[in-house]
């Protein structure tokens, strides 16, 4: 009976590796394969470089969302320590913008004074000087006379330019007229007073003056400083033209009123016409 | 000379600026900027021998129309909506979007513009369509320049 036994299991065996030998030698293959870390590497790196490729033609559709809300997140949650990081710096731009400011401002006044004092004439500079004036204070007095530079009538919400005139023809008058209505709208949008709309713009040297009407505006960029009695002025002078001119215009319903008016609006504001 | 506003406007990132830069300087940048409040530019074009003025108000991105300024609305002769063919979250809020700008523009022309086409194929076009809750205009690419022109040029058409 032993021996039946033990022959039986000695079969077995033998049937065993029979039918198991195509598998043990797969697995002896796939043990060497994982135990040798260079022929494994040759294996397995063209499929993961493969998914990587694939990952990164991928990511910026399948992850925008995602990383955009973490980006957003992070911003929000980071707004002090990145006012922090950036105050330094756009303070030296401030500095460093306003000193160079500064010296073409010193340059240009330099400049001005020794242009000035090449066309007094020996009568000029003696008479100055027996009045108690001197030279700067005479040049500084003339060096700042306010003048217009362009003026813009503008149909009031669509931002279309009626009519123009300019010391020089300028190219983007139609995009300045729309930015400067965009500009308008979004003032009078944003602190929603009634009846009060944006009538001075000011930067640097030159000022914006705009005088509001029901359907159109009109615009007057000026250069130099422009006193309170100045603007007041130039004001009156607007409602002037629009009256005498704008108003007769429309009751004709001429078709080249804009060439009209342009042409009406550089011979009375820009050619003949000092503040 | 005929002169008319036209309003640029539809959730952020669907490709204003650049339909804008496109028709008015035929560039395109694969940079993304958003655009902060308004920008104005103008673009003459011939119409039937007419030359028509077509001044182009890209406004700032918003999720919902009821967000942007009305005053950058008014005067406007016609309106182009732009929804991203390739971001649902864009076209989600179209239907009360346009009924709002009928509310506040009732005389102006609306076009309903899907851009990015590009991103797209035929197929995936097909099958938005069936499930687009309204029927779109017409369909751009900023980046190719495909049909930006005669977007513009059949809305002047359509607003003279």
């Amino acid at each position: 009976m032993k021996n039946g036994q033990i022959s039986e299991s000695v079969m077995l065996d033998q049937l065993r590796s029979v039918l198991l030998h195509d598998d043990r030698a797969d697995v002896r293959r796939l043990q060497n394969l994982l135990d040798d870390p260079a022929q494994l590497s040759e294996k397995i790196s063209p499929i993961l470089e493969q998914r990587l490729e694939l990952m990164r033609q991928n990511f910026p559709k399948e992850y925008e969302m995602v990383v955009d809300k973490l980006i957003q997140e992070r911003l929000k949650n980071s707004q002090e320590q990145l006012i922090e990081v950036i105050y330094p710096v756009l303070g030296a731009m401030v500095r460093k913008y306003i000193e160079h400011q500064f010296q073409i401002l010193k340059e240009s006044i330099e400049a001005q004074i020794r242009a000035m004092q090449n066309r007094l004439n020996f009568w000029q500079k003696m008479k100055m000087r027996w009045a108690g004036v001197s030279e700067s204070d005479l040049i500084l007095a003339g060096s700042d006379v306010p003048r217009v530079h362009e003026i813009y009538l503008v149909e009031r919400h669509s931002g279309i330019l009626l009519a123009h005139a300019a010391v020089q023809e300028n190219l983007e008058k139609e995009a300045i007229a729309g930015m400067l209505t965009a500009i308008k709208s979004f003032v009078e949008d944003a602190f929603q007073r009634e009846n009060e709309e944006l009538d001075y713009i000011s930067y640097q040297n030159y000022k914006i003056l705009v005088e509001n009407y029901r359907s159109f505006y009109l615009a007057a960029l000026v250069e130099g400083s422009v006193s309170a009695n100045e603007r007041a002025m130039l004001a009156e002078k607007l409602h002037a033209f629009i009256f005498r001119e704008y108003y007769t215009f429309n009751q004709k319903q001429d078709e080249n009123v804009g060439e009209r008016l342009s042409g009406l609006l550089a011979e009375t504001f820009i050619q003949n016409y000092e503040l | 000379m005929i002169s008319k506003k036209i309003i640029l406007t539809g959730s952020f990132g669907v490709g204003k600026t650049s339909l804008f830069n496109r028709f008015i300087e035929n560039k395109f940048d694969e940079k993304y900027m958003t655009t902060i409040g308004v920008k104005v530019n103008k673009k003459s074009v011939f119409i039937e021998g007419n030359e028509v003025a077509l001044l182009l108000w890209d406004i700032a991105g918003e999720i919902s129309q009821d967000k942007v300024p009305t005053s950058y609305f008014l005067g406007a002769a016609g309106v182009v909506y732009v929804f991203d063919l390739s971001r649902p979250l864009t076209f989600q809020n179209i239907v009360s979007d346009l009924t709002y700008l009928k509310s506040i523009l009732p005389y102006s022309v609306v076009r309903v513009v899907g851009n990015k086409k590009d991103l797209l194929t035929e197929d995936q076009i097909s099958r938005l369509e069936t499930e687009f809750p309204i029927k779109w205009h017409a369909l751009t690419s900023a980046k190719t320049g495909e049909n930006v022109e005669d977007l513009f040029l059949n809305l002047a058409t359509e607003m003279i």
